[in-house]
C-alpha cells in the first residue's frame, strides 16, 4: 500500500528538539516544514477552517500536555468492559474508512503526533511499577492507526523495547496498514502484539479506501509472526450485506489457513456501530457508501447498531466458524451488552471485571514462555473449566480458562 | 471585522438624484430574498424616504441596497430617486456593505445566507475569509458541510426556495431535497402544510433515503405511496402513518418483532390500566409492567391477572423476542 506522506509539517515550538521530531523530519526531506514560534499559532491553526480531507494532508508534531494512559473510552456503562487501556500518541488517520468514528469525533482535522515519547514512557513506567500485580493491556489505536505514521515517526522503536521487559503489561499495535518495517528491524518480544482490523474483500474495497488490501495485511502479519511477534485480528466492523456469510466464513478460514492458532493472541468481533453524528458525516463525505444499508437501530447507549437478533446471529456464526478451526483461541466481543454475550456465548460476564480477567489470562499465556505462565498468583474468578490452553507448567489451577469453550460444551451451539 | 469596518467608514458616498433608467437591477450584490412585493403603496404616498445605495458601472449604476425601493419607484411611475453612489468602493467591500445594510433590518433567512455566500464568493472573497468574517455575521458555524448545504439551496426551484426563506423548510431538509428530482420535491411542501418540526422532517427524509437505497426503489414511487396515505389520513395522523410505512420497509425484522409483540399482548386481554412496555428496539432484555392501584383488592386483581398470563404461550412468544 501507499505510505502516508504529508504535504506540510507543522512543528510546535515545545517539541523542536524532541528526538521523535528530529527523526520524523529526517524521513521527509523536501516536504515544507513550518516551525511555529508560539503555541498561539498552533491554536490558530487548529481553529482554522481547514476541511478534514485537507487537514489529513498536514502533519502536526506537538506535545501531549496531560496523561497518556487512559481506560478505554469505547464502552458505555451498559457494555461489557474488557479493562483495556489506551495510549494516545497520535490523533486522526489518513486511511479514509467510511465508517471511521474519528470523522465525527476529533475537534481538528490535522494529523497530529504527540512526540514527547519520553514523557509517555516515564508515565507508563510509573504506572506499571506502582501496581505490579495488575495487568495492563495497552492499545495505541484508539484515535489513530497504530502504525499508519510509523515510517515517519518511528515511535514503535521506542514502545516495543519498553514493553519487552515488562512482567505485567502488553502493548497492542492495531493497524490496517502493512507498515511493519520498523517492527522487523528490531528484536521482537512477546509483550508486543501486532494486530490487524480485517474485513471481507467486499467491505474493504467499498468502505476502506486507503487501507492495505487483505493480502497485504496477511503478508505483513506473516512477516511479524515469523519475526516472533504474537498476532491478533479484529473482525471489526462486521457488516451485514447480501453475501456476508460466505465472505466472512472465507475470511475466518483465510486467517486460520495462514496462521497457527498458537500465533494468535486473541480475536475480536465487533458489529458495525456508530454515533448519530457520524451517520450524517458518512452520508456527506461518502454518499455512495452502502455501510448504512443494514437494519440499523438506536441502541441503549445511543449508538446505532444492527437490530439485536441480527448482531447475535452474526457473532454466533463467526464464533462457530472460528471454533471449527480452534477451540481455544481467545475470542471476545467489542462494546457489546451482557445480553448479547449471553446469547452468543451462553455466558454472562459482569459489566466490569470478568472479561478483563479472561483477557488478562490470555495475555499472560501469550507473553510468557510455555513453562512460565506466571499465573500462580492470579485468581481469574472463573473457575469453571478444566480446559487448559497452551501452558504446560505445574500449577494449572487457574490457567487458560476458556469460558466460551466450556459454555459451548455445556450445550449451547 | 475591525479592519473592514474601518475601510467602509472611510468610503465616500455621493448623494445624488439618479434616473431610474440608469439603475440596473442585476443581482450582483443582492442579499435580500423577499419573494413578495411590498412597499409600493408607501412609495406612492411618501416617495423614497431612504436613499438607495448604488455602485457605479460605466455610465450606469448597479443596485447595492434598495432593490425593492427601486422596483416600487418604477411601479409608481417615478423618473428619478435619491441615491448614495459609492466612490472608490471595491466590489469586495460593496457586497459586505450590502450584507450589513440587510442585517440592519433583522436576521437573515436561509436563502439570504446562501445568497450571501454566493455573492461574497463571486465578488472576490476567499473561502477562508468567508469562514472568518462572513459566517459569524450569518450566525452560523463555518464548516464545509454547512457551506455545501447553503450552496445546494440556490439550485432549488423557486417555490421551494420561498418555503426555505419563510422557514417552512429547514436548511437541513432543503439541502436533502436539493439532491432529489423535481417531482419528489413536493414532499417539502407537504412538510410545510403539515407543519412538521425539523426533527420529524429529518427522520422522514432519512428513512426515505434509506428505503430507496436499501430496497432499491425510486424515491418518486415512495413519494407516491406517501401521497396515497396523505390523501386517506387525517392531517394529524399523516406523520405517524408515513413513519409506520417507511419503518416497516426500513426495519423489517424489528417491525416483525414489534408486530408479534403487539399481537401476543392483545391476546392477553389485559385491562386498560395494565401496561406491558417493550424495551426500545428490544435491545434490553427486560419488559416493564405498570398499573395503578388504590386498594389491596385492586392490587390483588392486577397481580392475579398478570400471574394468569405468565404461563401462556403468548408470554413465551413475547419473552423470545428479547
Amino acid at each position: 500500500m501507499k505510505q502516508y506522506q504529508p504535504e506540510r509539517i507543522y512543528v510546535d515550538p515545545a517539541v523542536t528538539d524532541e528526538p521523535v521530531t528530529q527523526y520524523t523530519l529526517r524521513q521527509v526531506p523536501g516536504i515544507p516544514v513550518v516551525y511555529f514560534q508560539s503555541r498561539e499559532q498552533l491554536a490558530e491553526l487548529y481553529a482554522s477552517d481547514t476541511t478534514l480531507t485537507e487537514g489529513k494532508k498536514q502533519l502536526v508534531l506537538t506535545r501531549h500536555p496531560g496523561k497518556f494512559l487512559k481506560g478505554c473510552q469505547g464502552c458505555t456503562s451498559s457494555r461489557v468492559h474488557c479493562n483495556y487501556f489506551t495510549v494516545t500518541y497520535a490523533t486522526n488517520c489518513h486511511l479514509e474508512c467510511t465508517y471511521c468514528i474519528l470523522q465525527a469525533y476529533l475537534n481538528n482535522p490535522f494529523m497530529r503526533v504527540y512526540v514527547n515519547v519520553t514523557d509517555l514512557l516515564e508515565e507508563l513506567d510509573a504506572v506499571f511499577s506502582q501496581n505490579p500485580q495488575g495487568i495492563y493491556r495497552v492499545g495505541t489505536g484508539e484515535l489513530s492507526d497504530s502504525l499508519g505514521l510509523d515510517h515517519l515517526t518511528g515511535i514503535s522503536r521506542w514502545l516495543i523495547p519498553f514493553f519487552g521487559g515488562r512482567k505485567n503489561a502488553v502493548l497492542e499495535l492495531k493497524t490496517k496498514t502493512d507498515n511493519v518495517a520498523n517492527l522487523l528491524d528490531m528484536p521482537a518480544n512477546r509483550n508486543s502484539v501486532i494486530s490487524w482490523s480485517i474485513n471481507t474483500a467486499t467491505i474493504s474495497s467499498r468502505e476502506e479506501w486507503k487501507t492495505a488490501t487483505l493480502e497485504e495485511k496477511f503478508e505483513a502479519a506473516r512477516r511479524c509472526a515469523d519475526h516472533g511477534y504474537p498476532l491478533a485480528f479484529h473482525f471489526d466492523p462486521l457488516v451485514r450485506y447480501d453475501n456476508w456469510e460466505a465472505d466472512y466464513r472465507a475470511l475466518v478460514d483465510s486467517v486460520f489457513d495462514r496462521f497457527d492458532p498458537e500465533q494468535i493472541a486473541w480475536l475480536s468481533l465487533g458489529a458495525l456501530r456508530f454515533h448519530k453524528e457520524l451517520r450524517d458525516v458518512i452520508r456527506w463525505r461518502f454518499p455512495r457508501s452502502e455501510i448504512l444499508n443494514g437494519e440499523i437501530v438506536r441502541g441503549t447507549d445511543s449508538k446505532y447498531q444492527y437490530f439485536k437478533p441480527i448482531r447475535v446471529e452474526m457473532y454466533a456464526r463467526m464464533l462457530e466458524w472460528i471454533r471449527q478451526h480452534s477451540s481455544s483461541t481467545t475470542v471476545y466481543l467489542c462494546m457489546e451488552s451482557q445480553d448479547v454475550y449471553r446469547n452468543v456465548f451462553n455466558w454472562t460476564p459482569s459489566l466490569r471485571g470478568d472479561l478483563g480477567k479472561y483477557m488478562d489470562q490470555g495475555v499472560l499465556l501469550t507473553i510468557r514462555a510455555p513453562h512460565d505462565c506466571g499465573l500462580q498468583n492470579v485468581d481469574c474468578g472463573m473457575k469453571i473449566s478444566k480446559q487448559i490452553r497452551g501452558c504446560h507448567c505445574a500449577n494449572r489451577k487457574y490457567l487458560g480458562v476458556n469460558p466460551w469453550a466450556e459454555d459451548r460444551r455445556r450445550g449451547r451451539s | 471585522m475591525k479592519s473592514t469596518a474601518v475601510i467602509i467608514s472611510s468610503v465616500l458616498f455621493h448623494f445624488q438624484d439618479i434616473s431610474l433608467e440608469s439603475i440596473l437591477l442585476d443581482e450582483d450584490f443582492r442579499i435580500s430574498f423577499h419573494p413578495e412585493q411590498r412597499g409600493l403603496q408607501g412609495v406612492r404616498e411618501f416617495g423614497i424616504v431612504q436613499p438607495v445605495i448604488l455602485f457605479p458601472q460605466k455610465a450606469e449604476f448597479l443596485a447595492v441596497c434598495g432593490f425593492r425601493r427601486v422596483q416600487a419607484a418604477k411601479g409608481a411611475g417615478m423618473m428619478r430617486i435619491p441615491a448614495l453612489v459609492s466612490r472608490g468602493l471595491e466590489r469586495k467591500q460593496t457586497v459586505l456593505l450590502s450584507l450589513l445594510e440587510r442585517l440592519s433590518h433583522g436576521p437573515l433567512n436561509n436563502m439570504e445566507r446562501a445568497r450571501s455566500v454566493e455573492k461574497f464568493s463571486q465578488n472576490g472573497w476567499l473561502k477562508q475569509e468567508i469562514g472568518r468574517y462572513l459566517f459569524p455575521l450569518l450566525e452560523l458555524k463555518f464548516n464545509a458541510m454547512v457551506l455545501d448545504q447553503l450552496a445546494a439551496l440556490l439550485g432549488l426551484p423557486p417555490e421551494v426556495q420561498t418555503d426555505v426563506a419563510s422557514g417552512e423548510i429547514h436548511l437541513y431538509t432543503a439541502h436533502r431535497l436539493a439532491q432529489w428530482a423535481p417531482y419528489e420535491l413536493q414532499i417539502g411542501r407537504w412538510f410545510s402544510d403539515l407543519k412538521l418540526g425539523v426533527n420529524k422532517q429529518r427522520e422522514l427524509l432519512g428513512l426515505m433515503d434509506d428505503v430507496a437505497r436499501v430496497c432499491n426503489v425510486e424515491k418518486a414511487s415512495l413519494v407516491q405511496d406517501l401521497e396515497e396515505i396523505r390523501s386517506r389520513a387525517e392531517p394529524v395522523q399523516v406523520y405517524d402513518a408515513w413513519l409506520q410505512t417507511l419503518k416497516s420497509r426500513r426495519y423489517p425484522r424489528f417491525n416483525e418483532a414489534q408486530r408479534q409483540f403487539e399481537e401476543n399482548k392483545a391476546r392477553f386481554h389485559l385491562p386498560g390500566q395494565i401496561q406491558i412496555i417493550s424495551p426500545p428496539f428490544f435491545e434490553e432484555s427486560r419488559y416493564k409492567v405498570s398499573f395503578p392501584f388504590g386498594s389491596r383488592e385492586e392490587l390483588e386483581l392486577h397481580c392475579r391477572k398478570l400471574l394468569e398470563i405468565a404461563e401462556t404461550p403468548e408470554m413465551e412468544a413475547i419473552l423470545r423476542l428479547i
